[in-house]
């Protein structure tokens, strides 16, 4: 096959990615360092005007900050429970495809369809699924959904949807680790930490990598979670910095209309994931075990 | 046989000359076709076309992200006719880029049409440039059922009548107002209404622009925060309200749970398939307030169109909203979507019946908060959310106090 036809053949693909990726995000770099707001010619130079103005906005940082917990917090959960999960289903449980699809629902089902549930049959202030569990046991209930619990009900929320995905992932490279490994570290005493630890985690490490840039790039691009928790009005405590480059730049009912200001936020969303995805991948990096 | 071709020809130019004049009216709406509103105003378009017959109103229902995709639309250089939204963000917009070309005119041609202070609130100096063509205004919505259960024969008309309500209805068992947790706009209605009775109806607007954000010390303002905490404090309105997200706590008025919500003309409708067949709707004005002004001012939440700027038909376009406002397609509006409209003279259903005295017993009316249309960031990001917390006893009156004169001191030196 000649180099000509290669090319020839990827053009149309490189081409429209070039159109609707390569060419909005350069776009994008360049409206940052305006004041515009996306209607008529008006662009004013600002320089580095908006990504200063976006250190001393309070809002901002709030978004940032809120990233920053789904990222490490909601990050932390998942992967700790996907790992218990995946440990569980991988011991000979009976039923193992069964759970494993259960589990991966969530992930499949439309946000919208998830977000309703929890907001209207889990966290409903009076007839809500935890609050008659907590009146069950006697305790007070909890305004799961209030101004300040809503952001944590939020990522409960997403640790649960997102948790079926890492647990098939994380599940499917255990599941291509010899067992005869297993079988000679039980011939030597070995406890299930020690076989988790010196078997099980070295051996899907390059699994794990993933499951890790995976999270962080989706934790950081995740619009529609909080947007859709939010409802009609979101509430500043649900504000990502997706949210809020979206609000900032087309507004949800108030004509905010500040797209070089938003512009310059997701360009600063597009920094921070690069710079955990190659902060994670240097400090993880190890040599990969092969068997 | 190049006679027969010419005759076809010749018989056949009418038909292209009448397609030749033929204009077509682009209009962008807020509305998503299966809406009730859409569906009158599509009948209304009918109408028109058939007494315009060299007319073609094109439609494009956007729903709710209209100015949203409007911007694109007009970024890339193509133009429409009308376009029409919710008023404070249309106003927001419009001043803000220069979309609306003045319709003055219209507003002038329809004054004695419509129910006092519509139009003329969107005069701004000088200029007009939009017209409601749908009544939206705030008032209590009350479920007539629960006041009778209470023994409440009569609306308040002041404070203590309200927080005598309140306790009457309260040992009926009643959960007295709706409030959502969520919805920072409703809350602020209540802040408004305050404020426009202590201080007048440019009260919120004059806060808003002190440059020095010192204002916000008023005692006025400590007087309406000391009354907010009190509909609280009084078992006015509910603790679960905290946790509640639209539309949970306005579903609680359908259910018998809590008797009123301080909230727009939308509500009856909203509730329509919810409410048992014998539930009646009542309305009535925000009271006045101890020591205020005598004001039955109305917080007014229109839906608007206008003209657009660059509109290559304008004339045309504003016959067309002439034609919205008039009594044919208002009724439409009024009887099949629903709707409280603009025009005198028009029925409107019985979900809002009561609404219509309200709005002629009042003294004037001013477009929502009055900040959002010049400040749309200073209203969306630093008023109401700042109220929000407040309001949900999240920070006490004095820290209320202290973050807004720091928030605007900073967002006018940022500005």
């Amino acid at each position: 096959m000649s180099r000509k036809f290669i090319i020839f053949m990827l053009f149309p693909a490189i081409s429209l990615y070039t159109l609707f990726f390569i060419f909005p995000a350069v776009h994008a770099f360049y409206i940052s360092f305006f004041k515009w707001s996306g209607f008529g010619d008006k662009m004013v130079w600002v320089g580095l005007g908006n990504y200063i103005k976006s250190f001393n906005d309070n809002l901002y940082l709030l978004s940032l900050k809120n990233t920053l917990y789904i990222i490490f917090i909601g990050g932390f959960f998942t992967f700790f429970l996907a790992f218990l999960f995946s440990l569980a289903l991988s011991s000979g449980l009976a039923g193992k495809k069964f759970f494993r699809a259960v589990m991966f629902l969530p992930f499949v089902i439309t946000v919208f369809a998830v977000i309703a549930m929890w907001r209207n049959i889990v966290y409903h202030p009076r007839s809500g699924l935890f609050n008659l569990i907590l009146k069950t046991l006697g305790f007070d209930r909890i305004l799961w959904t209030s101004s300040n619990n809503v952001f944590w009900a939020m990522l409960i929320a997403m640790i649960w949807t997102y948790l079926g995905f890492y647990v098939v992932i994380i599940l499917s490279g255990m599941d291509k680790v010899p067992q005869d490994l297993y079988e000679a570290a039980d011939l030597e005493g070995a406890t299930v930490w020690q076989k988790f630890r010196f078997i099980t985690l070295p051996l899907i490490w390059d699994v794990i990598l993933i499951c890790f840039t995976i999270w962080i790039i989706l934790a950081v691009k995740n619009f529609e979670f909080p947007y859709a928790f939010g409802g009609l009005n979101i509430p500043q405590e649900l504000y990502n910095t997706s949210v809020m480059m979206y609000i900032t730049g087309f507004g949800q009912r108030y004509p905010v209309f500040q797209l070089g200001y938003a512009s310059a936020i997701g360009i600063e969303s597009l920094l921070l994931a690069m710079i955990l995805v190659v902060a994670i991948r240097r400090l993880l990096k190890k040599d990969i075990e092969e068997f | 046989m190049r006679k027969i071709a010419l005759l076809v020809i010749l018989s056949l130019l009418p038909l292209f000359s009448l397609m030749a004049k033929q204009t077509e009216i682009v209009y962008w709406s807020v509305w998503a076709e299966q809406e009730s509103q859409a569906k009158a105003l599509a009948k209304a378009f009918d109408s028109y076309e058939k007494s315009h017959p060299g007319v073609k109103i094109k439609a494009i229902w956007n729903g709710r992200d209209n100015l949203v995709k409007l911007r694109s639309y007009l970024a890339s250089g193509k133009s429409i006719d009308l376009f029409d939204g919710d008023a404070e963000p249309y106003l927001g917009l419009v001043l803000k880029e220069d979309l609306a070309a003045d319709v003055s005119d219209v507003a002038e041609a329809l004054k004695n049409d419509l129910l006092p202070h519509t139009s003329s609130v969107f005069n701004i100096k000088g200029k007009q440039y939009a017209i409601p063509y749908i009544h939206n205004s705030v008032m209590f919505f009350y479920n007539k059922g629960a006041f009778q259960k209470a023994g409440i024969t009569s609306a308040p008309k002041t404070w203590s009548e309200f927080m005598n309500t309140c306790q009457k209805l309260q040992k009926a068992d009643y959960n007295v107002l709706a409030v959502e947790g969520n919805v920072d706009f409703y809350q602020f209605f209540y802040t408004s209404y305050l404020l426009d009775r202590l201080g007048g109806k440019d009260f919120v607007m004059e806060l808003a622009t002190d440059r020095s954000g010192e204002k916000w010390r008023s005692p006025l303002v400590r007087k309406m925060l000391t009354l907010e905490r009190q509909l609280w404090e009084n078992g006015c309105i509910p603790e679960d309200s905290k946790g509640y997200q639209y539309p949970a706590a306005q579903n609680n008025i359908a259910m018998d749970d809590t008797a009123m919500e301080l909230v727009g003309t939308w509500l009856p409708m909203e509730l329509r398939n919810s409410v048992d067949p014998g539930f009646q709707w009542g309305a009535f004005g925000f009271p006045t307030v101890p020591g205020g002004k005598k004001s039955t001012n109305l917080v007014l939440v229109y839906m608007v169109m206008g003209v657009y700027a660059k509109s290559e038909n304008k004339a045309e376009a504003k016959s067309v909203l002439k034609h919205i406002l008039s009594a044919e397609a208002q009724s439409i509006m009024a009887k099949e979507a629903d709707q409280g409209v603009p025009r005198k003279g028009i029925q409107w259903n019985a979900g809002i019946a009561d609404a219509v005295n309200v709005v002629n017993a009042s003294t004037g009316g001013f477009v929502g908060d009055g900040v959002t249309k010049f400040y749309p960031d200073y209203a969306s990001q630093i008023m109401k959310p700042i109220h929000s917390k407040f309001f949900l006893g999240n920070i006490s009156a004095d820290e209320f106090v202290e973050q807004m004169v720091q928030a605007t001191k900073k967002y006018w030196a940022n500005k």
